[in-house]
């Protein structure tokens, strides 16, 4: 049987890495990464996904993901 | 507007932005019937107000609570070692009068807050954030979704910055709390985790830049993304923007439910 090869994103224009085995969504990868998502945005191939679809948002081969944190200097 | 002309001189000071063909002498005349409310004095504050009172932006209304420290000044380069403990929005008015004799500059020594938010929003065209916490953040863009003005957010730490305008006649890109929906000041700030002084130059320059093209009716993609600046890499990424189907601040019902514009 012909192995499944695994999904691999950008992380920030840097980082190219596998998703772990069961990653298929948004929140999926953002807990493979262990980020501390209470005061992060993320966008998808420079598309925000907003909060409440992390659930929902399935990732694709070659996808594009950019973090960032909120900042508040002035 | 319609009888307003630009007088010799002002023809003059203003010759080289009135020769853009999208700006023109009618561009001019709407800036200087402009009013525009920066909250925040400090660097980006200090930047922005710099080039809108250069450009001839008619009204501005400055508003910030501090006084100018010795380590505001390597950014905030309308202050000098005079300026030090000296009310910022005082300092800075002054020296927009000095710049530019012909526009209104209105200082309040104050921190924008529920108490005084409807009387400083009252008549302003847009309001651009140039504060340094996310209380005063948040509190802005629930103020300014309800007034139906513009809210053109810029914030910078380190070698990053962040911009984005919250358009009401562009509902469907969300507001600032569609995107940051919880953040707080354990985010960091300049005082804790430094910033790069020109960083804060060519965010408040983007500000500036953005705040003259809304007051003209100039195109902007803006009003629908998020534009990331990065001083280090010079990387500069514009991320599209939605709302947030359950954003507390900006639902359907929310918008333009304050007559603070009246």
């Amino acid at each position: 049987m012909q192995q499944i090869k695994p999904l691999r994103v950008s992380i920030n224009q840097h980082n190219t890495i596998e998703l772990s085995p069961g990653v298929e969504h948004l929140h999926e990868l953002l807990e493979q990464l262990s980020i501390d998502t209470s005061h992060v945005a993320v966008a998808v191939n420079n598309h925000i996904i907003n909060q409440d679809m992390w659930l929902l948002h399935v990732l694709k081969d070659n996808d594009q993901i950019s973090v960032f944190g909120a900042i508040a200097g002035g | 507007m319609g009888d307003l002309t630009l007088s010799a001189k002002q023809y003059v000071r203003y010759s080289r932005q009135i020769m853009l063909t999208d700006w023109g002498e009618a561009g001019q005349l709407r800036l200087s019937q402009s009013k525009v409310l920066i909250v925040g004095c400090g660097g980006l504050g200090n930047g922005a107000a710099s080039y809108l009172a250069g450009a001839g932006v008619g009204h501005l209304v400055l508003v910030d609570d501090d006084e100018v420290a010795l380590s505001n000044l390597p950014r905030q380069l309308a202050f000098d070692e005079d300026s030090l403990e000296n009310a910022k929005a005082f300092a800075l008015a002054n020296r927009l009068r000095e710049q530019n004799p012909q526009i209104k500059v209105e200082p309040h020594v104050q921190r924008f807050g529920a108490d005084n938010s409807a009387s400083l929003l009252r008549g302003c065209d847009l309001v651009i954030d140039c504060s340094d916490n996310f209380a005063t953040r948040y509190l802005l863009n629930a103020r300014c979704v309800e007034s139906n003005i513009a809210l053109l957010s810029g914030s910078v730490i380190g070698w990053q910055g962040q911009l984005l305008l919250v358009d009401p006649q562009q509902p469907e890109a969300g507001c600032y709390q569609c995107l940051f929906s919880a953040a707080d000041d354990k985010s960091g700030s300049c005082a804790s985790m430094g910033v790069s002084g020109p960083v804060v130059g060519m965010v408040s320059s983007l500000q500036a830049n953005q705040a003259l093209r809304y007051l003209l009716a100039l195109p902007s993609a803006l009003g629908q993304s998020l534009c990331l600046v990065d001083g280090a890499s010079l990387n500069q990424q514009l991320l599209t923007r939605r709302r947030r189907s359950d954003c507390p601040a900006c639902q359907p019902s929310t918008r333009g439910t304050s007559h603070a514009t009246n």
